[in-house]
């Protein structure tokens, strides 16, 4: 894997949570940190282009509702659909910075529609070249960078 | 003056998000529509006057290149100021959106972000 991915992740979830979720990093990126409870919920999107792949976001099931809240500036927890639809969001934001680092910022992207499951996502044929955690002031996210196994990246 | 905004973006979320920006940033907000893609933008356009227009690029049933050209095509609402509000990062796509005669916020935003770009397209528009 790549320090440099690793970074490029770390750098726009901080910025897309801080900006936009209003949550804040409370400390280093730490690809060794892992999210509290068994209760995590996985967002994928896939991305085509030169190169091809999808970036992956985790987070708590506990976090999701006061992400919403935040996103949408409501006091109570949005229903699940907002719920799910503001993490999907924040993995487009995430994925949109990720992407122009890939390789030449001229590059032509078709970024896919942001997916919600329990289950970790499948990514056979890909390859990850990137993975971070960050600590927010939230919870712990999860990151990951992943390319299909012929490009020539990582 | 307040202005009549349109917002165009398939995740609710994010469309409450602009709004709740465009109010931080002090922008006189008068009627303000939302649509959920270009289809729904041009519908809300049809039967209403709109003063500027911020649209994501990724969405479902018409996205939003497909949208300025459409507005750019009618000669009634060909002048509508556009700022486009996406996470797009290719140069190559951002300089045919500026072609279209749009300007560009990449997300995430802050409100003196999008508070700075709403008043160089309306000073521009009113040249």
């Amino acid at each position: 894997m790549s320090e440099t991915y690793n970074d490029q992740l770390a750098t726009a979830a901080a910025e897309a949570f801080s900006m936009l979720g209003f949550m804040f990093p409370m400390g280093e990126p730490d690809a060794t940190l892992k999210i509290d409870g068994a209760d995590v919920v996985s967002a994928t999107v896939a991305f085509a282009g030169p190169i091809s792949g999808a970036v992956d976001l985790r987070v708590s099931a506990e976090l999701l509702p006061m992400l919403a809240a935040n996103m949408s500036g409501s006091d109570e927890p949005p229903p699940e659909d907002q719920q799910t639809d503001a993490l999907g969001e924040m993995l487009n934001v995430i994925c949109g910075n990720v992407l122009p680092m890939l390789d030449d910022p001229a590059s032509v992207y078709d970024v896919g529609a942001p997916t919600c499951c329990k289950d970790a996502p499948d990514h056979a044929g890909q390859k990850v070249v990137g993975a971070t955690s960050l600590p927010l002031d939230a919870g712990v996210v999860e990151l990951a960078l992943f390319v299909n196994e012929a490009a020539d990246v990582g | 003056m307040s202005l009549n905004i349109m917002v165009v973006d398939d995740s609710a979320v994010m469309r409450s998000m602009i709004l709740r920006t465009l109010e931080m940033s002090d922008v006189d907000l008068g009627q303000v529509y939302q649509a959920a893609n270009g289809q729904e933008a041009l519908e809300l356009l049809a039967d209403n006057w709109v003063d500027l227009a911020l649209v994501d690029i990724n969405m479902p049933v018409m996205n939003g290149e497909e949208l300025i050209e459409q507005i750019r095509s009618r000669p009634e609402i060909a002048d509508l100021p556009v700022i486009v509000v996406s996470t797009e990062g290719s140069q190559t796509r951002i300089e045919r959106l500026h072609a279209k005669g749009a300007e560009f916020i990449h997300k995430p935003f802050t409100p003196e972000m999008i508070g700075e770009i709403v008043q160089k397209v309306l000073e521009a528009s009113h040249e």
